[in-house]
């Protein structure tokens, strides 16, 4: 069994017990009070105990309210954050916009012909798809980016802080980046291709807005026949 | 002595208590509204059954999340058990965990300072 904890009540109670001793000496009720200071001691340092294991299970909580807040944001297939993930840091971003003036981009992408490859090769090897798109691209981002599976096979990047060439050099070398892309495991895919819908956003608008508008541009790039950037103007 | 069984909800464990085999089991997760009401008939079980029987007992326990309240009943539990050791009685007790929830073990650890009962630890993720 664990030592007691030595603690100021612990030399409290064998003082007040040796005085009581030195007065009353053998006194019957004597013994009766050192039992009784005994379970006192004992209660005391079960509620140690349990406070401490206590605390403990707090912990346990937290950890895992961890898990859950990160689940709660990521694609478990891309590992990628997901929509609702993106949605809180597009929020933040068109706060900081009004704040500070600053501007942001979004990307929205969309691979291209992806049911076809979902119908020919089975939806296994459509998963290896964006599995290896979405490690490709992210190859491209720095740490402040954020990238996210926004659905389907459609991705969202929301692009902090960036002059408007660069976000358009940054699209560029997105699509070739997914040109270039080969699906370990799937060697049947031999092409992937991707449409881009850029925005640059350095008015206040809303989050919706600066969504609908990336999506506006992405579903010109596809009018205009796949595999192409086209900016919201 | 009878023997006892109810089935597990969403906040109280599956409770087995078989006289038969000196058995108590206990799993699932432990963080009822009123735990003391819910532990008391086990401590009285337990007592019971140390007092009308000489036989050994074992207690296993397989228990993911146990709340203040859980770990209060679960020491006069234990309580009862070191006592019934020290009379010279063969005691025993399983401490089930998954080894992915490593505070479980931390749990387990405590318990088994309060005791001088054999006391073994699964990790019933690898087994």
């Amino acid at each position: 069994m664990r030592a007691p904890i030595f603690r100021v009540a612990d030399t409290h109670v064998a003082q007040r017990l040796e005085r009581a001793s030195e007065e009353f000496g053998d006194h019957p009720l004597l013994a009766e009070l050192e039992w009784l200071a005994h379970q006192y001691q004992r209660l005391e340092a079960r509620l140690d105990k349990i406070t401490m294991m206590s605390d403990r299970l707090q912990l346990q909580v937290m950890d895992m309210n961890k898990v859950l807040q990160e689940q709660a944001i990521s694609d478990p297939l891309t590992g990628l954050m997901n929509r609702n993930g993106l949605l809180d840091r597009l929020n933040a971003e068109c706060a900081r916009l009004v704040r500070e003036h600053t501007a942001f981009g979004l990307l929205m992408l969309d691979l291209d012909h992806f049911k076809a490859i979902n119908d020919a090769f089975g939806h296994h090897a459509g998963d290896q798809v964006l599995i290896a798109v979405a490690a490709a691209l992210r190859q491209h981002m720095r740490p402040y980016d954020v990238f996210s599976r926004w659905g389907g096979e459609e991705f969202l990047l929301l692009v902090p802080a960036v002059e408007q060439t660069a976000l358009e050099d940054l699209a560029r070398r997105l699509l070739e980046a997914v040109r270039q892309v080969s699906v370990p495991g799937v060697p049947e895919v031999s092409e992937v291709r991707v449409s881009i819908g850029l925005y640059y956003c350095d008015q206040p608008e809303s989050p919706a807005d600066s969504v609908r508008k990336a999506d506006i541009a992405l579903y010109r790039a596809k009018e205009a026949g796949r595999d192409q950037v086209v900016t919201f103007v | 002595m009878q023997y006892y069984e109810q089935a597990a909800t969403v906040s109280t464990p599956w409770v087995r208590l078989d006289p038969e085999r000196g058995l108590l089991e206990l799993v699932g997760e432990s963080y009822p509204a009123n735990s003391f009401e819910f532990y008391r008939p086990i401590v009285q079980w337990l007592g019971d059954f140390l007092q009308g029987s000489r036989s050994g007992v074992r207690m296993e326990l397989e228990l993911s999340y146990v709340n203040t309240g859980s770990i209060k009943s679960m020491l006069d539990l234990f309580d009862l058990l070191e006592e019934a050791h020290q009379e010279g009685r063969l005691v025993q007790v399983v401490w089930k965990y998954d080894s992915r929830n490593p505070r479980a073990l931390e749990t387990a650890e405590e318990f088994s300072d309060e005791i001088s009962f054999s006391f073994e630890v699964l990790d019933t993720h690898t087994s």
